[in-house]
């Protein structure tokens, strides 16, 4: 159960920091092709 | 045909654009088989048993920061040489998202290293040197943001990438030069196949994922430097 908890975390961390990143990157990108 | 129908030179123009759309399409299906292979169908770890599988995350960041990261020292030595707006972009493309999954890579390994060491951090050689890499290539984009002349902020930037990627072989070889709590390189031929394969599958989604991310901001960092010359 332990586990589970950190293996989520760390996917998550991760999931958060690249695909947040991509996101916002994608939203300067739309604003600049204007 | 007249010399006025043919298309201009657009020197300035964003390049391969289709580079981004590509890797990213690759890269959902690509990451959805790497999720399963590494969550269900690889097997726990006969001593750290599930919490093992953090490593098919944590491992693939470093993939891809070092690509990242390379691609950048790359474009900046080629800029450096040729003097080329689109070589500067390349390489802040590279330092930012290298930037990115290096962030991920050290806290998916802080996460990991809780339960297994009994620490969230410790100041070991392959630890700070990863701590070290950040700062450089975060400093590097400060460094970007305080120089308003274009070119001196390209040919500085170009510099301190070169230099700052000096750290990242010190990276791969601190655990070999230096006592560590961080393992050293595994092999594939004394790891279970079935992760062999997850990881395989998670280190092509992560190299795909990186390219896709430097490809777009490469595009806005040439959209960037268009607006930055039409400026008065």
């Amino acid at each position: 159960m332990n586990d589970i908890r950190f293996i989520l975390a760390a996917y998550l961390a991760s999931a958060a920091v690249v695909g947040g990143y991509a996101w916002t990157l994608m939203r300067r990108l739309r604003r600049a092709r204007r | 045909m007249t010399e006025s129908a043919l298309p201009l030179p657009r020197a300035s123009a964003p390049q391969s654009p289709r580079v981004g759309p590509i890797a990213a399409v690759l890269a959902i299906p690509t990451l959805a088989l790497g999720l399963y292979l590494a969550l269900v169908w690889a097997p726990a770890d006969a001593q750290m048993g599930n919490i093992q599988r953090i490593m098919y995350v944590h491992f693939p960041s470093w993939i891809a920061t070092a690509l990242a990261y390379t691609t950048a020292f790359v474009a900046s030595i080629l800029y450096l040489l040729r003097r080329r707006p689109a070589f500067d972009a390349l390489a802040l493309a590279g330092v930012e998202v290298g930037a990115v999954f290096n962030l991920s890579g050290i806290l998916t390994g802080s996460i990991w290293g809780r339960p297994t060491w009994g620490v969230w951090w410790t100041w070991d050689p392959r630890l700070t040197t990863t701590a070290i890499m950040l700062i450089i290539f975060v400093g590097y984009l400060l460094l970007r943001s305080f120089i308003e002349d274009p070119d001196a902020r390209a040919r500085t930037s170009a510099i301190v990438a070169v230099v700052g990627f000096v750290d990242l072989p010190i990276v791969y070889f601190s655990v070999r030069w230096w006592r560590t709590l961080h393992q050293m390189q595994s092999s594939p031929a004394t790891v279970d196949a079935h992760m062999v394969v997850a990881l395989r599958v998670m280190m092509i989604a992560a190299t795909l994922i990186a390219i896709a991310l430097i490809a777009y901001r490469y595009e806005l960092a040439r959209l960037e430097a268009n607006a930055e010359q039409a400026m008065p």
